[in-house]
C-alpha cells in the first residue's frame, strides 16, 4: 500500500458514499416515512376520517368479500388497528390479466362496523412510499439488487468512515458552525457518529430482510429450485394446499379467532389469508402481529377452511430462524410504542442528514479548487446538479404526490397511478430546474418551494376535505392531525434551511473572534 | 417509554461532555476555568453512572429487548439534541442536564 492504511480508508468512504449517496438518500428517506406507512395511507384516505376498529371486524367482511369475489385464489384480510382502522383486503383473481398473463391483484376497504366496501378515493398512500423504499419503482427484482447493492456500499463507507475518523472520542460532541467546509465535516461526523448504532443497525438488518435474495446459494446447494421447502422447514411458512376444484362451505371465522388469541396469550393475527375461499379444501391462515415484540417471527396457524378444525401452528423456532427474525423486526421496527417509532423516525433523519452532508462535502471540498482556476470540470458540476435535484427534488416529490391525492378528481382512471406520476414529474421538474440555474439560487429556491409546498398541505387539506385540522384536533383524531401538523413542521424546517441556504456568505466565513479563542490556540499549540 | 430515563440520558452524555472535552470552545465558554482532576473524574462516574441507570430503567420498564433498542434511540435523539444546543445555547444545555431530570421526576410524581 504506497499511502498510509488511513488515507486508503478515507479513498474508500468518499468514493464508496459518492457513487450510492443519492440512491442511499432515497432509500432513507423513503424508509423514515415508512415508519408511518398507516398513518400516510389513511391521511390520502380521507374519507375514513371516522373509521373505528372494532372487533369482530373481519368475521363481518366475509359476506361481502364471497360476493365480492367468490373465485378468488386467495384473500388477504388485514384486520383494522387503531392505526389504521378499516379492513384492508387484496385478493388474486383466477382469471389472468390479459396485459402480463399474471393473475390480477385487486384492493379494496372494507367498513369495520358494517362489513360494507368502503368508497374510497383510489390511491396507493404510504404503500408507494414503503415499496419505493426497497423497490424504487424499478421491476421489483432489479429494484431489490439495486437497494442491496447500494446497502452493501452503505456498510463500506460506514466502516471506512469510522476507520477515517481521527478523534471519534474527541470530537463526539463538536459542532462549529459558519466555519465553511470544517463545519460540513463536523456536521458529517456528529450526526454519523452520534447515530452510529442506528446506521449500522438498519444497513445491516435491511440486507438481512433481503438475504435469502441476495445470497441463495446455501439454500439452492442444499435444496435445489425447492425452496418452498426450505422456506417451511426452516421459518415455518405453512406450505400450499392445492384447491380440489369442489365447492365447499367456508366455516365461521370467529372460533377460529378466539382459539388463536387463546394461544397467543390475547395478541391478535396481523394478517388472515384464506387459500381457495370456494373450494372444500380452503385454508384459513393466521399470523400474529409484533406489537411489543421485538422478533417478526412468524407465528403461524392453519386450519382447515371447512371444518374449522387447526392443522398446524408455527411458533418454536431454532435459533438461526429466530436470529433472522429478530434482526427483521428490527428493521421493520413494528413492534414499537409511538415514542420508539419517532426515535426510529428521528434516527432514519439523522441517516438523511448523514447522507445530505456527505455529498455536499464532497462539493464543498472541491469547489475552491475550481473557483481558484475558473474552469468547472463536468463531474462536479453533475455531483452538484445531482445532489441539488435528488436533496431538494425528493421532498418536493413526496410534497407533490400528497398535493395530487388531494386534487386530482376521484373519478379519473388509474387514478393512483397519476398520483405517482405527479410524483416522478416533479422530481425530474426539480432536478431540470437545477440544470438551469447556478447552484447557490437552486438549492435557495428549492428549499423554499418545499417549504412551500409542506407547510400549505394542512391548508390544502382543509379546502378539499373534512378531515383538516379544524375537526381532526376537536375530535382528537391524532392520526390525521398528526400528519397536518408533521407536514407543516417539515415546512417550517425547510424554510429554515432556504433561509441558511440564502443568508451563507459564498465563501468560508472568517472564523469568529470568542472569548475562548486564545485560550483554544494555547491549547491546540500546547498539543502540538 | 418513559420520561425519566429519558432526561438520564441527557444529563449523562453532558456531564461526560463537561468532563472530557477541555478544550472545546464552548465548554470553555460555560465553565469559564478549568475543572480539578476530582472534579472530572466525580463528572465522568456521574455521566456514566447516569446512563447506566437510564439503561436499567429502560429494560425494567420494557423488558431487554426493546429496553435495549430504546436506550439506544434515547442516546442518539440526546446526543444530538445536545450538541445542537451546546452548539447555540451553551448554558442553557449545561442548565438542562439538571433542569430535565428534575422536572421529568416532578412531572412522574405528579402523573
Amino acid at each position: 500500500m504506497k499511502e498510509g492504511f488511513r488515507q486508503s480508508m478515507a479513498w474508500l468512504h468518499t468514493w464508496s458514499g459518492l457513487v450510492v449517496g443519492w440512491i442511499l438518500f432515497a432509500v432513507f428517506v423513503t424508509g423514515t416515512l415508512s415508519y408511518f406507512r398507516p398513518e400516510i395511507s389513511q391521511w390520502m384516505r380521507p374519507e375514513l376520517r371516522d373509521a373505528h376498529a372494532e372487533p369482530g371486524a373481519v368475521a363481518r367482511v366475509i359476506p361481502t368479500l364471497q360476493q365480492r369475489a367468490p373465485d378468488a385464489q386467495r384473500w388477504f384480510i388485514q384486520p383494522p388497528t387503531s392505526r389504521e382502522p378499516v379492513v384492508r383486503v387484496s385478493w388474486t383473481n383466477s382469471v389472468a390479466d390479459q396485459a402480463n398473463g399474471r393473475p390480477r391483484i385487486e384492493r379494496g376497504n372494507f367498513d369495520a362496523t358494517t362489513g360494507a366496501e368502503l368508497q374510497v378515493r383510489d390511491t396507493r398512500g404510504g404503500e408507494f412510499l414503503y415499496r419505493f423504499h426497497f423497490e424504487l419503482s424499478m421491476q421489483p427484482i432489479w429494484g431489490r439488487w439495486v437497494v442491496g447493492f447500494c446497502a452493501m456500499f452503505m456498510l463500506v463507507a460506514l466502516i471506512s468512515g469510522v476507520i477515517t475518523h481521527k478523534k471519534i472520542f474527541k470530537d463526539f460532541f463538536t459542532f462549529r458552525p459558519r466555519k465553511g467546509q470544517r463545519s460540513w465535516l463536523d456536521a458529517h461526523n456528529a450526526i454519523g457518529v452520534l447515530a452510529l448504532p442506528y446506521h449500522l443497525l438498519i444497513t445491516y438488518t435491511g440486507l438481512i430482510t433481503l438475504m435469502f435474495m441476495y445470497m441463495p446459494w446455501g439454500v439452492t446447494a442444499n435444496y435445489g429450485s425447492d425452496t418452498q421447502t426450505f422456506f417451511a422447514e426452516a421459518l415455518d411458512f405453512a406450505p400450499e394446499a392445492a384447491p380440489a376444484n369442489q365447492p365447499g362451505t367456508l366455516t365461521r371465522l370467529e372460533p377460529l379467532l378466539s382459539a388463536a388469541a387463546r394461544r397467543w396469550e390475547g395478541a391478535s393475527p396481523a394478517l388472515i389469508t384464506v387459500h381457495h375461499p370456494g373450494d372444500v379444501n380452503s385454508r384459513v391462515e393466521l399470523r400474529r402481529d409484533h406489537q411489543d415484540r421485538l422478533s417478526h417471527a412468524t407465528q403461524a396457524l392453519v386450519f382447515e377452511g371447512v371444518s374449522g378444525k387447526l392443522i398446524s401452528a408455527a411458533g418454536a423456532e431454532p435459533a438461526a430462524a429466530q436470529t433472522r427474525n429478530v434482526l427483521y423486526g428490527l428493521h421493520i421496527a413494528n413492534f414499537s410504542s409511538p415514542g420508539l417509532r419517532w426515535l426510529f423516525a428521528l434516527s432514519g433523519l439523522a441517516g438523511m442528514l448523514m447522507v445530505a452532508s456527505g455529498l455536499v462535502l464532497w462539493s464543498v471540498k472541491r469547489a475552491p479548487t475550481f473557483a481558484r482556476t475558473g474552469r468547472i470540470p463536468f463531474g462536479y458540476r453533475l455531483v452538484e446538479i445531482l445532489n441539488i435535484g435528488v436533496i431538494t427534488g425528493l421532498p418536493i416529490a413526496i410534497a407533490a404526490y400528497f398535493w395530487a391525492n388531494r386534487l386530482l378528481p376521484a373519478g379519473l382512471p388509474e387514478r393512483s397511478t397519476w398520483e405517482i406520476r405527479a410524483f416522478f414529474l416533479a422530481w425530474v421538474l426539480s432536478l431540470a430546474a437545477a440544470l438551469f440555474q447556478p447552484a447557490r439560487t437552486a438549492w435557495r429556491t428549492q428549499f423554499t418551494f418545499a417549504a412551500v409546498l409542506f407547510a400549505s398541505l394542512p391548508l390544502l387539506n382543509a379546502l378539499t376535505t373534512d378531515a383538516h385540522l379544524g375537526i381532526t384536533l376537536a375530535q382528537g383524531n391524532w392520526v390525521y392531525a398528526g400528519f397536518d401538523l408533521t407536514m407543516f413542521g417539515l415546512g417550517a424546517g425547510f424554510a429554515l434551511i432556504a433561509w441558511h441556504a440564502a443568508r451563507a456568505p459564498k465563501k468560508a466565513a472568517k472564523p469568529r473572534k470568542t472569548r475562548a479563542e486564545p485560550l483554544m490556540a494555547r491549547a491546540e499549540a500546547e498539543q502540538a | 417509554m418513559s420520561l425519566f430515563p429519558f432526561a438520564l440520558t441527557y444529563s449523562g452524555l453532558a456531564a461526560l461532555c463537561f468532563a472530557t472535552n477541555r478544550s472545546h470552545e464552548r465548554v470553555r465558554e460555560v465553565l469559564k476555568r478549568d475543572l480539578s482532576a476530582l472534579q472530572r473524574h466525580g463528572l465522568r462516574a456521574l455521566g456514566w453512572g447516569a446512563l447506566m441507570v437510564s439503561l436499567l430503567m429502560a429494560a425494567a420498564h420494557q423488558g431487554w429487548p426493546i429496553g435495549t433498542v430504546e436506550w439506544f434511540g434515547m442516546l442518539t435523539a440526546c446526543g444530538v439534541s445536545f450538541v445542537l444546543l451546546l452548539t447555540y445555547v451553551p448554558r442553557l444545555a449545561a442548565g438542562l442536564a439538571v433542569g430535565l431530570p428534575l422536572c421529568a421526576a416532578v412531572a412522574g410524581w405528579i402523573v
